[in-house]
């Protein structure tokens, strides 16, 4: 076969390719992406008792129908902090992860922590927005620092939570007399897109440096 | 001593030292795991970008023509180094950093890294088989036979053991259809590219060997990636920023030197 001939066939071979992937193409689930061991959150309140909401993920232990989640959760009145535990099995759909948590905490920080695949979900189905009591779901794109994030503004009877899709942590909330925002977390980097711009242009630039003095060199020794 | 000598050259140095560095911030990443996924976000399109700049540099001296097969393979593994870079930005920027989802598979970066097989396969093919039929005379029968027999042969091994591992990570669960088309594509191009690399160190010869040895090492790289990456599939060991990718970034480096490599040959 020529190579002209060839490369035809394969360019047509991809573009079929591309044709049935463009229809087909589906995401995983992402659950509580934000749920890593050693993640940290701090959310500072106004409006409410508290000042300060902070929780960590300390540690996790999996099972095979179930993962426990070992977390400490920390507030202005308790500093020292207390230890939470979550159990998440495989068999119920869980929204809120702060919803099964083994002590009370204060009635807003249930909202801090939401499955946003069953947002995902419940947006598209009536029937499980009105389960959870949620009067609408709408995708919303924010700049948080100089990174684009994508996330989930959910409105409650009254209550509007900015949910952000990776890690479904609350970014922005107004609950009642309460507001909180996302001040302080290792998970999700502020510049991390322009970091990245930054490590591309640094890197090309040394890339090009090089090689013209490698070549100029190699031209001197010759 | 040639490579000791090559070794003094300031672009080998500055590669050894983006090896050095991405295995430092891979040793960081698994000891601290929450800033994996960020790290390897920020750090893969930078390391993918280089090849691409890299052959920028010299594209107006090499002249494209369908006659010069080796210029037919320099432009198709370009081409191939581009595709994948967007694969790379796709993955990196808009599902890790944007979306804030680890490991997106299948997702619309696998479009492209599924594209980029084809140029690289081609330009390989092109030039290994003008290369054959420039050496002809000189293999013997059983040379031939010996050579083409262990190159389908690993080729078939690596695709068997690849499909093998892919299918334990369903763990019995229907596979989805779009993820049985992506899966057989990966495993046969990756056979069909182990086929055409194996082919290649046989009849590796001339002023340009260097040149295409480095493109071989590259791409056999990236098949002992993608199936220790099937492999940590299959096992849900797999994480964005697991010490494999190094795999996969080293071989993004070694396109790059064999772009350097065409820069000095045509300067």
């Amino acid at each position: 076969m020529k190579p002209k001939k060839f490369i035809w066939i394969s360019m047509i071979m991809i573009l079929i390719f591309l044709g049935i992937q463009m229809g087909v193409l589906s995401q995983e689930e992402v659950w509580f992406n934000g749920l890593e061991v050693g993640a940290y959150y701090r959310w500072s309140v106004s409006g409410g008792a508290i000042s300060m909401i902070s929780i960590s993920v300390d540690d996790m232990y999996v099972e095979e129908d179930y993962t426990l989640y070992y977390l400490t959760y920390r507030d202005s009145s308790r500093p020292d902090g207390v230890p939470l535990e979550v159990n998440l099995t495989w068999e119920e759909d869980v929204m809120l992860l702060l919803e099964n948590v083994n002590i009370s905490l204060p009635n807003f920080a249930i909202y801090l922590w939401w499955n946003a695949s069953l947002l995902e979900y419940a947006k598209e189905n009536r029937t499980a927005m009105e389960y959870y009591n949620i009067s609408s779901i709408e995708y919303r794109d924010i700049m948080y620092g100089f990174s684009p994030r994508k996330t989930i503004v959910v409105q409650l009877n009254d209550a509007e939570i900015l949910v952000d899709m990776g890690t479904g942590v609350a970014l922005y909330a107004v609950i009642g007399e309460v507001s909180l925002s996302l001040v302080e977390t290792n998970m999700i980097w502020r510049h991390a897109i322009l970091l990245s711009i930054i490590l591309l242009v640094i890197l090309c630039v040394l890339s090009i440096v090089s090689l013209r003095v490698g070549i100029r060199r190699r031209g001197e020794r010759k | 001593m040639r490579l000791a000598e090559e070794l003094k050259d300031p672009y080998y140095l500055y590669s050894i030292g983006l090896v050095l560095l991405s295995i430092c911030v891979y040793v960081y990443i698994n000891i601290y795991p929450e800033f994996a996924m960020n790290v390897s976000a920020i750090l893969y399109p930078a390391i993918a970008a280089i090849p691409v700049v890299v052959y920028l540099v010299s594209i107006r001296k090499v002249s494209f023509s369908w006659e010069d097969k080796f210029s037919v393979m320099i432009v198709f593994q370009w081409i191939g180094s581009i595709i994948w870079f967007v694969g790379e930005i796709i993955w990196c920027w808009y599902y890790n950093l944007y979306y804030g989802l680890g490991n997106p598979y299948p997702s619309i970066a696998d479009i492209f890294y599924v594209g980029a097989y084809f140029p690289v396969i081609m330009g390989l093919a092109i030039y290994i088989i003008y290369l054959y039929r420039t050496i002809k005379l000189e293999l013997t029968r059983t040379q031939l036979l010996a050579g083409i027999s262990s190159a389908i042969g690993a080729g078939v091994i690596v695709g068997a053991i690849y499909w093998i591992m892919t299918i334990a990570s369903y763990a019995g669960e229907m596979i989805p259809l779009d993820e049985f088309i992506l899966n057989i594509l990966y495993v046969l191009l990756d056979a069909v590219l182990l086929v055409v690399i194996v082919f290649g160190f046989i009849v590796i010869r001339g002023k340009m060997d260097r040149i295409l040895l480095l493109f071989l090492v590259s791409c056999l790289l990236i098949i002992v990636y993608d199936v220790s990456f099937a492999y940590l599939e299959a096992y849900g060991l797999y994480y964005d920023g697991h010490p494999v990718e190094l795999l996969d970034l080293i071989s993004y480096i070694v396109d790059a030197l064999a772009f350097y490599e065409v820069a000095k040959l045509v300067k």
